[in-house]
């Protein structure tokens, strides 16, 4: 998103009272140990609406050949067009009504031209072939003008579908999702009489897109996106607190006000509140260096700034992730291994295809403590010698594609997690975390508890909160001496930020011990 | 009449006409390059034009949003009648609606000098001089070894026009231009990297290369070879755009949708003393050529000087139409505009030298706070004072307090903020803070 001074004001100035952070509280499911090789069922689903640009915005393959001859007239050597076509929309229940809600469209196509490591970018939110001309010919200037690059008869890959394909927003009924919120308020409320606010907030997205390239793509998707988040406020005396959770998947608005999500809305329900009445209880704790717990789940967020980021190969192609020499080292113990994946089914970063049009792949990072690659585009992919894994994704049209994560998880350990808390004399067990960031070039690394324990002679004792964990990604792989059995896969509904854009991804991890980590505390 | 005004008014009278009672519309077009450098070479160029419309709608009572970069009129209709319907579908809220048009008046006549003719005729090869000398002054500020900097330059022109079908019409026209620098040092094994840029809307209002790439350079070094020191409270100096950024996170609950779901430990706390008497805050709106300045905010409202914080007093909340009706309370404006901390006297030299056991914070690492309870816990690195000197860089640590008490540790403000931020806060110093490292 291109932010207006504005838009910038307004939101990131003070008005903004929560921000799109990743990890922001989300709930939980436990999941079977995912396989090292990409699961081979697929979501028996409708086809989505073939060539839906062609058909809705007057686009031809004429078109698009001639757009992408313009993008390389001056000598790029591969050039890509992507389209998009999304719509969200979102309802709040505040102080018992739903009383507003909002709706967006994006419409636009990105023309891309690269010459060796370097690329040309140019945007049109106008599907006229005259406007596509000219973000190509923007876009081609990157080229030193040598000669024409050349452009292959394009054809569409072959990939599995992760989410459902069923198109259904213009059909929905939004009085029941409107009833949803109305019901999950009531049943909040009615949990604890120290509740004063309950606020709900359901989110919609679905988006279009399609990609040509230069080297011979041509490739289509669709993405549904659901979020519910739920923030519980309460009063005890003069001392109020807050605190909420969230889930998100990659299905129809139907789907998610269907009977088959009520099971997960009562834990959601459960949580928020326990999460809540539990911060009344919770103290901070003596900071410093200590053995520290991360449970299941959640605490994927350390995964993800930890290990994921500086596995991205971006910034290893350039040299600067801390992890750029230590391919097929050992960095972890024989128990921890490493995946991200596209092919969680209706996980938040779940991926049929990515925004290069290379099928999303179910890639291996650590092997039983060995490094053993990075998530690649195109572009890193080339410099490697090795084929993208279908990590290319971007925000919106907006914006060229670069290495992001997916589903970056932990496979599971041999331990209980019971084993892993008896071994801490003295340390903390944490719970629920948010707002994870990393340097990627020095591999330090921040996470915050929101909620979680200390750890006594081996017991869970005092509830603790809000503290900054701080560690570095490297370090803290080779300190994790146990992994227990009890993975966990997160539905977040924060997004991950990475040079100016947000992605939706996701993490899961069984819970760790970790010999050391700085607390933060009093 | 411009293209985007004539949209601009056809979404007006389309909204009214399918049943929209009151409607705030808002246009925004912007055109953008943008130009990243790597050893001596572009490494990427973007060039792009944007136009977005926003539309309010109040509906029998509802509230709706819509926003779209979907232009043409065909879908402008179906889609307003669509948000219209959605609308129609919630529940009334009778403190929904547009802004008294009272507050449309008495507009300052100024010319707030925010756009620069110059910038909007910037062609590449500026943009290429401007990337290559950041590139080379980087390489001669420091003896340690650089392994990697990046640089980038970019422009923008913005033009935003806002009217609401009771009597508000305001045009906005600015440019931005903006100069980057990431640098990454190796020593030995070790890495470390630091980026800085600045951002203004005149050419001549940006912080000279040669102080970003000092600074760059100076910054970086500060995080080699870093220890953490043992947990404990002592003193921190925040460096002025830390000391910035510490200040936006205790301000997010100054916001009124804060206030309004109670997750503010602002709430109820106006006329309250909430810091040292060394803690007042002003919102400059009219500050020429500001980076937020502004004649009007996001609903039309005449903009003005107001004291936030005066001798640590709390003075006002930042309330829209909406938050302020919701709390019966006259509304402000719904964000900050240009925040001026009343600075001191002294350098930022000077207050390190003052320090007998503190840490100069440069940097801060995750973290977040509890606007609800205003507990705070942040990663820092930064250098390690002692007896008025910096000595040990520190790394891998968390400062940790709660904001209703920290700012009553404000002991020192120096006489450094940055001019072309919004928040123009110098650096600070707190005393008596608790740090956690080994």
């Amino acid at each position: 998103m291109t932010w207006t001074r504005r838009e910038f004001m307004t939101t990131s100035a003070l008005a903004a009272a929560s921000c799109a952070v990743l990890g922001c509280a989300s709930s939980q499911k436990k999941v079977q140990m995912p396989e090292t090789q990409a699961p081979a069922s697929v979501l028996p689903v409708a086809t989505p609406e073939k060539d839906y640009f062609y058909n809705h915005f007057g686009i031809t393959r004429e078109m698009i050949d001639q757009v992408l001859g313009k993008a390389l007239s001056r000598g790029g050597q591969w050039g890509e067009l992507f389209f998009e076509h999304s719509r969200q929309g979102s309802i709040r229940l505040q102080d018992g009504k739903v009383s507003s809600g909002s709706s967006k469209v994006l419409l636009g196509m990105g023309v891309r031209c690269v010459y060796e490591e370097q690329f040309g970018y140019a945007y049109t939110e106008s599907l006229t072939l005259e406007d596509m001309m000219r973000a190509a010919e923007a876009a081609a200037a990157i080229a030193p003008n040598v000669n024409v690059g050349s452009i292959k008869e394009r054809t569409t890959p072959e990939y599995s579908k992760f989410y459902s394909q069923e198109i259904c927003w213009d059909v929905f009924e939004l009085s029941q999702a409107i009833a949803l919120l109305q019901d999950i308020e009531k049943r909040t409320r009615a949990k604890d009489p120290s509740i004063i606010k309950v606020t709900v907030s359901l989110n919609w997205y679905q988006r279009n897109v399609m990609m040509n390239t230069s080297d011979g793509v041509n490739a289509e998707d669709f993405v549904p996106r659901c979020a519910l988040s739920l923030s519980v406020v309460m009063q005890r005396g003069d001392v109020i607190q807050s605190n909420g959770g969230a889930f998100g998947t990659l299905d129809t608005l139907e789907s998610l006000c269907s009977e088959n999500t009520k099971p997960k809305i009562d834990t959601l329900m459960n949580q928020a509140v326990a999460r809540t009445a539990i911060l009344f209880d919770a103290i901070q704790p003596k900071g410093g260096e200590m053995p520290v717990v991360l449970g299941g789940g959640d605490n994927g967020v350390m995964l993800h700034e930890a290990v994921g980021h500086g596995l991205e190969a971006d910034y290893n192609r350039m040299g600067i992730s801390v992890y750029a020499t230590k391919l097929n080292q050992r960095v972890a113990c024989p128990d921890v291994t490493i995946v991200d994946s596209g092919h969680i089914e209706k996980n938040y970063g779940a991926l049929n295809i990515d925004d290069e049009g290379t099928p999303a792949q179910h890639t291996v990072l650590i092997e039983k403590g060995i490094l053993k690659g990075y998530m690649h585009d195109k572009l890193s992919a080339k410099h490697y010698g090795v084929a993208s894994t279908g990590n290319g994704r971007r925000q919106s049209y907006r914006y060229a594609p670069i290495p992001r994560m997916r589903v970056t998880m932990m496979e599971n350990g041999p331990y209980e997690r019971e084993e892993l808390i008896a071994n801490v004399k003295y340390g903390i067990y944490c719970e629920t975390t948010t707002n994870g960031k990393v340097d990627i070039g020095v591999g330090d690394y921040a996470f915050y508890l929101r909620t979680g324990y200390l750890i006594e002679d081996g017991k869970l004792t005092a509830p603790i909160k809000n503290v900054n964990l701080t560690g570095n990604g490297p370090d803290t792989l080779s300190k994790i001496t146990m992994v227990a059995n009890d993975l966990g896969i997160e539905d977040p509904t924060g997004g991950c930020g990475k040079e100016g854009q947000v992605m939706s991804v996701s993490f899961g991890m069984p819970s760790v011990l970790v010999s050391s980590l700085t607390v933060g505390g009093v | 009449m411009s293209e985007m005004q004539s949209i601009l008014s056809y979404a007006m009278e389309t909204a009214q006409k399918l049943g929209a009672q009151a409607v705030r519309v808002r246009s925004s077009q912007a055109q953008n390059f943008s130009m990243s450098w790597h050893q001596q070479k572009i490494k990427r160029m973007r060039g792009d034009n944007s136009s977005t419309l926003s539309l309010q709608l109040y509906v029998d009572g509802r509230y709706g949003s819509f926003k779209t970069s979907d232009l043409r009129k065909e879908s402008l209709e179906t889609d307003i009648r669509q948000s219209i319907e959605m609308t129609r579908m919630f529940e009334p809220d009778e403190c929904r609606g547009l802004a008294d048009p009272e507050k449309y008046t008495n507009r300052a006549e100024i010319d707030l000098e925010l756009f620069d003719d110059k910038i909007a005729v910037l062609k590449p090869e500026y943009h290429i001089e401007k990337c290559r000398t950041l590139e080379n002054l980087a390489y001669s500020h420091t003896e340690i070894p650089i392994f990697d900097v990046r640089t980038s330059s970019s422009h923008s022109i913005y033009t935003d026009m806002l009217a609401t079908s009771n009597g508000f019409f305001g045009k906005e026209r600015y440019s931005f231009y903006n100069q980057s620098l990431s640098l990454v040092l190796n020593d030995g094994d070790k890495k470390s990297s630091y980026g800085c840029n600045s951002s203004s809307h005149h050419l001549t209002d940006i912080v000279s290369e040669e102080e970003l790439a000092n600074k760059a350079s100076k910054y970086a070094s500060y995080k080699l070879h870093t220890k953490k020191l043992a947990s404990g409270r002592r003193t921190a100096i925040m460096d002025r755009e830390i000391a910035t950024y510490f200040l936006y996170k205790y301000l997010i609950p100054l916001s009124g949708m804060s206030l309004v779901n109670s997750q503010s430990y602002f709430l109820n706390k106006i006329g309250k003393k909430l810091g040292s008497d060394l803690f007042t805050l002003m919102d400059m709106p009219h500050i020429i050529r500001g980076s937020n300045s502004c004649l009007f905010d996001a609903e039309g409202m005449s903009t003005h000087d107001a004291t936030i914080f005066e001798n640590g007093v709390l003075k006002q909340y930042y309330l829209d139409t909406y938050s302020a009706r919701k709390l019966k309370l006259e509304p402000t404006h719904g964000y900050n505009t240009n925040l001026v901390l009343k600075p001191g006297l002294r350098s930022l030299d000077a207050m390190i030298a003052d320090v007998k056991d503190g840490i100069f914070i440069i940097n801060f690492l995750g973290g977040s706070q509890d606007n609800t309870s205003g507990d705070f816990s942040f990663g820092i690195s930064g250098v390690a004072i002692q007896d008025g000197k910096l000595t040990q860089n520190v790394a891998e640590m968390n400062i940790t307090g709660n904001f209703l008490d920290i700012w009553n540790r404000l002991v020192g403000v120096g006489n450094d903020p940055r001019l072309d931020f919004a928040l123009r806060i110098p650096s600070l110093r707190f005393d008596d803070v608790s740090f956690s490292g080994t």
